[in-house]
């Protein structure tokens, strides 16, 4: 199931979920004891507005699903990724990508979930999928061995 | 072609291809914001979304040699930026302006998918 900016998906089983990442950020939640997961994907963070598709509400909508599905809070794990940005183009301020990652790690100390695992920032756009039953993470940066 | 050559060469495809992708992301955001912005035109939130998004566009797109899409880009931030001031209100016809740029963007940049 391919995730667009501004989608949340969890599920109690076994699935597969895929997003195609730049500067956007996908934060994957999963319960340790196995058999809930879910992700969202938002492309701005928090202090941007108050937008559907910016960090804080991407979360709050991922937690509600799992705590539906009967994730157990304390249980939980956290994988993230994406965030790209693309170094020495953005002088002036902070890129968009490291604000996104910013904002994700925050969210996640907030509600002390573990970042267990993060594959984030540089140059390089990501194709992430996620197996939301045991957690399991795959990413390829894309545009490398292609000279 | 030499080492640094290739090295080169691989970080100009990886730095395009994060580049458009995170362009499409931008404008998604920005057809969104302002399918918001029209229905709530005083909704400051999406002024800010489409005023990230067009700087994010314009901030990366020279260093890729694409001139047309950064130029745009910088105008779009500007008219934005006027109406942040407050200097440009919002009205329908402003909202069909920043859509024929959103898609003139779209069509300049050599995009993937939907």
């Amino acid at each position: 199931m391919y995730l667009h900016p501004g989608r949340v998906a969890a599920f109690a089983g076994p699935a597969h979920l895929t997003a195609v990442l730049g500067s956007s950020v996908a934060v994957c939640l999963f319960d340790e004891r196995g058999g809930i997961g879910g992700m969202n994907h938002f492309v701005l963070p928090a202090e941007a507005t108050e937008s559907a598709r910016d960090a804080g509400r991407a979360f709050d909508a991922l937690l509600g699903t799992l705590d539906r599905l009967g994730a157990h809070r304390p249980a939980l794990r956290a994988k993230l990724f994406g965030g790209a940005w693309p170094l020495g183009v953005y002088a002036a301020e902070p890129p968009l990508g490291l604000r996104n990652v910013q904002a994700a790690r925050a969210l996640l100390a907030r509600h002390r979930i573990p970042l267990v695992a993060e594959d984030v920032g540089e140059m390089y756009a990501r194709k992430l999928v996620f197996d939301t039953d045991g957690g399991a993470a795959f990413v390829r940066r894309l545009g490398q061995g292609r000279p | 072609m030499n080492e640094t050559g290739r090295t080169a060469a691989v970080d100009r495809a990886a730095l395009l291809e994060v580049f458009l992708i995170e362009a499409q992301e931008c404008l998604l955001a920005m057809k969104q914001a302002l399918g918001e912005l029209q229905a709530r035109p005083q909704d400051e939130g999406q002024v800010q979304v489409l005023f990230l998004m067009a700087r994010t566009i314009a901030g990366s797109a020279p260093s890729l040699g694409l001139q047309g899409a950064a130029e745009l880009a910088h105008a779009l931030q500007d008219v934005v930026q006027r109406v942040r001031e407050h200097s440009l209100p919002v009205t329908d016809v402003l909202i069909a302006l920043l859509r024929r740029s959103v898609d003139r963007l779209r069509e300049v940049l050599p995009l993937m998918g939907p």
